[in-house]
């Protein structure tokens, strides 16, 4: 294995080419975490950007949800080894992020935030200088960037200098990029960003194939929940430089609070009584507009027992219970519990 | 053996060009194979210049400069009109001798004669008089003898002339005008009463024979001259030589028997040491009415400077008209042909070679960083294994090819086309082989100065233009700065301000043109000028990518 040092170059001495993206060595002893983390802090003069990160990035595709300024870019930048962390260390792939920055960028498929594309280039040859910067022959990186090119969908428009794509295109390009040497793990920052809603629904689909059909191992970067909740299946919840959560979103879901939605026929002060009722038997509840309840049934395992508690709360009131159904939840309902959990003090 | 083609597991798009997707177990050709850092910077350079190159600008720019500085030479080469060495006209070549008798005792109706110069030349000698007395009349009377030239100096005294009256009459001796040869001596002619004090007169001859003279260490050159010795008791006769470096060697030999060669100082008497000059010297006896044949080999051992002067003196032991007054000297030229290559590749096919740099450097090297800048391309660099180290390499090292397109290589291809092509003296290109350093050592100026120059522009600025602008308008600022200051200090020093002057002078100092330089500062002080600017550039680069993140 090619020993790296702190800017990631080659220890002097070593000829060595960097291990393949394919080395069967590394496909057996390839870590169940694609990137680890211990106690991370970045600081840049008075600001702290990543605040004690400890983070756990299984293999598949993660989302990493954050509001703009929550530190997503610099947690980046950090993992492939372009930044060192003031204190803390971590592995990307099995590499450590402070010493082996070479090994780690040869590996990873960068797809940055904003423009960065040379426009002077056609899509080709521009995926095949991209291919040949992370150290591919000439010749492979031209057969892969036609085979990327025609994957993410560019046709024979690949022959047009880039600066005539339009932006869907052009993201499409980024992503052409970041695929061209087959890396282990994709680090899409933000890849829908500026999209109209045909461009971005196909950057999904395509992402969501790259996760689900090609198994890739992605590391999305967005604000943006819908994006996160469609692609990926483990989600990292980041503000203000902080982990609030991190782990399965089923999973999450499921251990989340189940929230039942009651429809009831009544007077206005009935409707009060049955929600006093309902927090006598011990249930949050909360009169929504319309005549709903919005009650809080608490786990999963107590779903049946609540049911009994709404059935009951509205007999003692004398309340017609029209419907009673289980509220779906959604990654939004998950991401403000936490940046309200967040504002009221109860994460670090 | 190929066997049948892999099936297409299903959900898998297929390519056009039977290709299969992007999964890595369907790879026809690339089995994933990555390279080193040293590659990749490699291929970025080789990538950067098939990117350039397919630049109509930059491609007519790059074939311009190649017809304007290839074309004429080579076209004269081929046609055996580029005289890379020519015969050098101040180089003395052949044998001469000069053979003077200066003092001559004659009667009052009598003529002195004094044989003057017989000499193998290419070049006409001319001669003149000076000093001649009133009522004294001397001719020169100059008969070709083939190749030679016979001469003599005829002196007459007046119509009845007082007892010991004497004309001391200089005679000069011009061999080709711009050969600078130059030989002047005195004659003393003296009116004796008694015809027989006519032969009690002393005199001597000097006959030099010279063969080609390169100056090389190991080198020698031949002198012969007899001393005559007319009067009527035996003379001593002192030969001293002067004027030659300590890593000169004279051998005397007097009638085929070698001498002992002696030093002495001599100089202003009570005048301290390092006023006295140290002079080599044999002492030469004559009987009366005989000659002794004083050969010297004059040998240096160590390369000798184009021009060395030996001086040789006779003096008479007996008569002090016959003194160390009476020298004559020879001068001995590098005999090597005139080179002409460092002046051919500076003015024809280098000259043109700054101007196409500075072209190349605003058009390629002003967006090489400025592009990156502008489309922030440089995240997409620098979240790939380089440094920033090697993408500044990159980028320089394309610049550098690209300048060398204009600059080195084709002079190099011109100097091996101008090699075949032309007619050359066989050690030639042994000789010569510092004109390869030349080219590339000039080359690399170029390239170091326009290169540095245009990256840390492109560093400063996203705009391109602005880069670029400013690469040609630094170049002729620093002109016309350097100009004024020039004028306005009085002093060559200004002219250090300018870049042009700079690489010119560092131009000629490769070409070893440096008699040509008018400029009053040593070639190493702009060396240091333009090694400040390759300085400042460079951090001015590494300062700014240095700080260059990735895009929040």
């Amino acid at each position: 294995m090619t020993a790296g040092t702190k800017d990631g170059s080659k220890k002097k001495g070593t000829k060595e080419s960097p291990p393949s993206a394919v080395d069967k060595e590394d496909e057996k002893g390839r870590p169940d975490y694609i990137v680890e983390t211990h106690g991370i802090t970045k600081r840049f003069e008075n600001i702290v950007a990543l605040d004690d990160i400890s983070l756990k990035v299984p293999t598949g595709a993660t989302g990493l949800l954050g509001p703009n300024g929550a530190g997503k870019s610099t947690l980046i930048r950090v993992l492939i080894g372009l930044l060192n962390p003031t204190s803390g260390g971590g592995t990307v792939l099995g590499k450590d992020i402070s010493t082996e920055g070479f090994d780690i960028r040869q590996r990873i498929g960068y797809l940055p935030e904003h423009e960065c594309l040379i426009l002077d280039m056609d899509a080709v040859s521009f995926c095949t200088y991209m291919g040949q910067m992370v150290g591919m022959a000439r010749s492979d990186a031209l057969q892969r960037a036609h085979e990327v090119l025609h994957y993410i969908g560019v046709g024979e428009e690949r022959y047009r200098k880039i600066q005539t794509y339009s932006t869907g295109m052009r993201q499409k390009i980024k992503l052409a990029q970041a695929l061209v040497h087959d890396p282990d793990l994709l680090l899409l920052d933000e890849p829908t960003n500026g999209l109209d809603p045909r461009g971005r629904d196909e950057m999904l689909d395509l992402i969501r194939s790259l996760a689900h059909d090609e198994k890739k191992n992605i590391l999305l970067s967005s604000h943006l929940l819908p994006d996160v909740e469609y692609i990926c299946d483990n989600v990292v919840i980041m503000s203000s430089g902080q982990i609030l959560k991190q782990g399965n979103i089923k999973e999450m879901l499921m251990a989340s609070k189940t929230v039942l939605s009651v429809r009831v026929k009544g007077m206005a002060n009935e409707e009060d009584a049955f929600v006093k009722e309902l927090e006598k038997a011990g249930l949050e509840a909360e009169l929504e507009k319309g005549g709903n309840v919005r009650v809080d049934a608490g786990k999963e395992e107590r779903l049946t027992e609540a049911y009994m508690d709404v059935m009951r709360a509205g007999a003692a009131v004398g309340i017609q219970v029209r419907f009673v159904s289980r509220s779906a939840r959604s990654l939004e309902d998950l991401f403000l519990d936490v940046i309200r959990a967040q504002e009221k003090g109860g994460h670090k | 053996m190929a066997g049948p083609p892999l099936p297409i597991p299903p959900g898998v798009s297929t390519s056009p060009f039977g290709w299969t997707g992007i999964r890595r177990e369907k790879y026809t050709r690339w089995k994933g194979k990555l390279d080193g850092r040293d590659k990749i910077v490699r291929r970025m350079i080789t990538e950067g210049v098939r990117f350039n190159m397919k630049n109509l600008g930059v491609v007519a720019l790059v074939v311009l400069a190649w017809l304007f500085s290839m074309l004429f030479p080579v076209l004269q080469a081929g046609m055996g009109g580029l005289p890379l060495e020519a015969d050098n006209p101040s180089t003395f070549s052949g044998t001469e001798s000069t053979a003077v008798s200066m003092h001559l005792n004659i009667t009052n109706t009598s003529v002195a004669v004094y044989p003057l110069v017989g000499a193998n030349l290419t070049y006409q000698t001319k001669f003149f008089t000076e000093k001649v007395p009133q009522g004294w009349s001397a001719a020169i009377n100059v008969t070709p003898d083939g190749p030679m030239v016979r001469a003599s100096l005829l002196v007459r005294p007046p119509v009845n002339p007082a007892p010991f009256d004497y004309a001391w009459i200089n005679v000069s001796a011009e061999t080709g005008g711009d050969r600078g040869r130059q030989d002047t001596f005195s004659t003393v002619t003296m009116v004796v009463p008694n015809p027989m004090m006519a032969l009690d007169q002393s005199a001597y001859q000097l006959a030099f024979a010279k063969s080609e003279f390169s100056g090389k260490a190991g080198d020698s050159v031949d002198a012969s001259f007899y001393i005559n010795n007319t009067g009527t008791v035996t003379d001593s006769y002192e030969v001293t030589f002067r004027g030659m470096a300590s890593h000169w060697k004279t051998e005397a030999y007097i009638n085929g028997t070698k001498a002992t060669v002696m030093t002495k100082e001599v100089g202003p008497p009570g005048m301290p040491r390092e006023f006295r000059v140290k002079v080599s010297y044999i002492m030469v006896t004559v009987q009366p009415g005989s000659s002794a044949l004083c050969a010297l080999k004059f040998k240096t051992t160590a390369d000798s400077p184009a021009a060395t002067a030996i001086n040789v003196g006779v003096k008479s032991g007996n008569d002090m008209m016959v003194s160390g007054e009476y020298v004559t000297s020879i001068v001995l030229k590098d005999t090597k042909k005139m080179d002409l290559t460092g002046a051919i590749f500076l003015n024809s096919v280098m000259g043109i070679m700054p101007f196409f740099a500075l072209l190349l450097a605003a058009v390629v090297g002003s967006r090489m960083i400025a592009t990156d800048l502008a489309e922030k391309s440089y995240n997409l660099y620098f979240a790939r294994p380089l440094t920033k180290k090697d993408y500044i390499i990159g980028k320089f090292g394309t610049v550098s090819i690209i300048l060398a397109m204009v600059t080195m290589v084709p002079s190099l291809i011109c100097y091996a086309l101008v090699l075949m092509l032309t007619s050359i003296s066989n050690t030639y290109i042994i000789d010569h082989l510092w004109v390869w350093g030349a080219i590339i050592g000039y080359s690399l100026v170029m390239i170091l100065t326009f290169g540095t120059m245009s990256l840390a522009f492109s560093s400063l600025t996203p705009r391109r233009f602005y880069a670029a602008a400013a690469v040609v308008v630094i170049y002729l600022v620093t002109a016309i700065v350097g100009q004024i200051a020039s004028f306005a200090f009085n002093s060559d020093y200004g002219r250090l301000i300018s870049l042009g002057d700079d690489m010119n002078l560092m131009g000629m100092v490769a070409f070893q043109q440096m008699a040509d330089v008018t400029l009053k500062f040593p070639w190493y002080d702009a060396l240091a000028v333009l090694a400040v600017l390759w300085f400042v550039c460079g951090f001015l680069v590494w300062y700014r990518v240095d700080r260059t993140e990735l895009s929040e």
